[in-house]
């Protein structure tokens, strides 16, 4: 049979049956989804994971967090300390973060920087529930946010505490005004934001601008480092100061400088600690292997469940049918052309599935997201491949429900077929 | 000219055996109408089945003209089929999700013929049938009868030399049942062979030849 005849013999099949084919497409649509947001998932703690083992092969030597075993943040002194750790000579890249992202610090880098006054941070401030704020960002997955003016923004009234207070670290190497950020929370919703203004040391922040997405170019990082505090240790309200270190000063004397200045404020010794960028990152590494893991795990059973709920749809609707493949061997079709036409019938349910499962997550998405959906440079490209992984997925659920019903029918002799309905 | 030498067929069904034909040698010409009559699960549709390839014999020969059909594997013999053979079922085997229009196409589908020329010969045999003006419905929404003449319709599109029917006129009434026998000797007229189970004496005799089955054996042959 031509193709052309398969095409339309199927195509008929399948539009004479349409409750059937709205079925197995619905299912098929709710798998896709199900497993696209596990693939989701799983590809950006992947992503997170490989960059901390691709980190651990090299280890940075200089790069380290404060973490505040048992200073209260809420003291005047503490905050005050912390703004004068940004002064410390020799700290390169200071990130800090006083917030609950889980498990994840700020970005430092390893090469030579430029632009970046080191100590002085630069700031950005988000707008959200009506308030200002200022938040920490995550290197790595970047977009926009569209901003408010703010005149004149007093950042020592904003205590590190009362809002999510972030400085975007000196990580970025040819930070401008107007490059834009995104954190990834972690209920997964992200928050979009952009630079808008770069403080010289002891200055203030002046405004904030109204940003056209379009406009804003993505600010690549050449060089970061993700520290990572083990996830059991870090609490929510545990914040910590990240940084490298001048390849001009020794660890040693970094960590009597930032000592020395915590006694100044009233500090004990014991009250900070250091951590070695390698030391928490394998830390992190073991837990994050096994969430991984079980992340895959899950997409796995996803997929084998998918695999085999549509060979059972599939098998019992040929069932049904069988007949019609036994008048169809008795007059002149070849078992080639019903192998085409079941895999041209299951191509086009797979299609169909997958344009409506990705119509609807991007409804969804925008939806869920408003006007924050536009995807950042590397989430879009973690997200395309979910796209392509949905859709190997989808093929082995095509290959798997033609070949089960194409045995099932070639098990009979078409005699057998046509007495289906004898 | 269709040859059988000694052919038997088993079946074999979670470990029981039956033998529905026990050495069957019979000599069928091109364009001869037989009727094949015997009791019921004496082998009659095995044999039908077997001639028209719906079914492997179990040892013997089958010949038709200088193909030795016996030893074709199963991709050849859906190619013999599809080049001479043509079904009508006791129970008509039409596609119930197609109109009578698309059911009588069918056969046309695999043989690649453009669709100009498949309406041509699908509405030819349609009015040769007498039933042009049901091309639009559905085998549920017309009668016994119409839906017998709709399958040999099928049957007839595909210009095949051998039509074989199993119990034809089984489902119908006599009155019908006699319609659908002159078609078939239409049919055969048309210098086609014809093969027809039955068990009414009367369709029997407007053949040229009965041949009766019995435990899968030929008791008589006679012209
Ligand atoms: N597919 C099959 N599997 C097992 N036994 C079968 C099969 N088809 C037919 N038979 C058996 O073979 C014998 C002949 O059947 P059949 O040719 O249908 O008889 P008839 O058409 O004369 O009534 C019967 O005993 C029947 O039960
Ligand atoms: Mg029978």
């Amino acid at each position: 049979m031509s193709i052309k005849n398969i095409f339309k013999f199927s195509l008929d099949n399948m539009s004479r049956s349409k409750k059937k084919l709205a079925i197995v497409v619905l299912l098929q649509v709710v798998v896709f989804i199900l497993v696209g947001q596990v693939l989701i998932e799983y590809n950006k703690q992947k992503y997170i994971l490989d960059k901390c083992e691709n980190i651990l092969s090299a280890p940075p030597e200089k790069c380290e967090a404060i973490d505040f075993e048992s200073a209260d943040l809420s003291e005047e002194k503490t905050i005050e300390f912390v703004k004068e750790i940004y002064k410390t000579e020799g700290l390169l890249a200071v990130g800090h973060d006083c917030a609950g992202v889980q498990g994840i610090v700020s970005t430092i880098f390893n090469g030579e920087l430029r632009n970046i006054q080191s100590s002085n941070p630069y700031k950005t401030y988000i707008e959200m529930d009506d308030s200002l704020r200022c938040r920490d960002t995550q290197k790595s997955l970047i977009p926009y946010y569209e901003f408010d003016y703010v005149d004149k923004l007093d950042i020592s009234k904003n205590q590190p505490m009362d809002t999510a207070y972030l400085i975007l670290g000196n990580a970025y190497k040819d930070i401008k005004v107007g490059s834009e950020h995104i954190e990834v929370l972690e209920n997964g919703i992200e928050v979009h934001f952009v630079v808008v203004g770069i403080l010289e040391k002891g200055e203030e922040f002046v405004e904030t601008k109204l940003v056209d997405p379009q406009e804003i170019e993505i600010i690549n990082c050449d060089y970061e480092i993700f520290i990572m505090y083990p996830m059991e240790d870090y609490q929510y309200s545990r914040p910590y100061v990240s940084y490298a270190i001048d390849k001009k000063h020794t660890v040693e004397e970094i960590h009597n400088k930032i000592i020395e200045t915590a006694e100044k404020y009233g500090l004990a010794r014991d009250d900070i600690s250091f951590l070695n960028a390698k030391k928490s990152l394998e830390i992190y590494n073991e837990p994050m292997n096994y969430v991984v893991g079980m992340i895959l795990d899950i997409a796995i059973i996803i997929t084998i469940a998918t695999v085999l709920v549509s060979i059972c749809i599939q098998s019992v609707t040929i069932i049904d049918s069988m007949n019609v493949y036994g008048i169809m061997y008795a007059n002149g079709v070849t078992r080639k052309d019903v192998t085409l036409m079941l895999v041209l019938e299951n191509l086009v349910k797979l299609i169909l599935s997958i344009i409506t499962a990705y119509a609807f997550a991007r409804c969804y998405y925008s939806l869920a997201f408003d006007e924050t959906v536009t995807f950042s440079n590397e989430l879009a490209v973690l997200n395309s491949i979910v796209i392509y992984q949905v859709i190997g997925i989808g093929l082995l659920v095509m290959v798997a429900s033609t070949i089960v019903p194409l045995i099932i029918i070639n098990r009979n002799t078409p005699s057998k077929l046509i007495r289906e309905i004898m | 000219m269709i040859r059988l030498n000694n052919v038997t067929k088993i079946y074999e069904t979670q470990g029981i055996k039956t033998n529905a034909l026990n050495g069957i040698s019979l000599e069928i010409e091109d364009g001869e109408m037989i009727a094949v009559m015997g009791p019921s699960g004496s082998g009659k549709s095995t044999l039908l089945n077997i001639i028209g390839c719906m079914d492997t014999l179990t040892s013997g020969k089958y010949e038709y003209n200088e193909c030795e059909v016996s030893a074709l594997k199963q991709g050849q013999l859906n190619a013999f089929r599809k080049k001479h053979v043509s079904f009508v079922f006791q129970n008509f085997a039409l596609m119930k999700d197609y109109t009578v229009y698309e059911n009588v196409e069918l056969p046309l589908l695999p043989r690649n013929i453009s669709k100009k020329e498949r309406k041509k010969i699908v509405n030819e045999k349609l009015e040769l049938m007498g039933i042009s003006e049901l091309a639009k419905k559905f085998p549920t929404q017309i009668s016994g009868g119409q839906q017998q003449r709709c399958a040999i319709a099928r049957a007839l599109v595909a210009e095949n030399d051998i039509i074989l029917a199993d119990e034809p006129t089984g489902a119908l009434d006599s009155k019908t049942g006699d319609d659908i026998m002159e078609i078939f000797k239409q049919v055969n007229k048309m210098g086609k062979t014809v093969i027809i189970i039955t068990h009414d004496q009367k369709v029997a005799e407007k053949c040229n030849r009965i041949i009766k089955i019995e435990d899968g054996k030929i008791k008589i042959n006679a012209k």
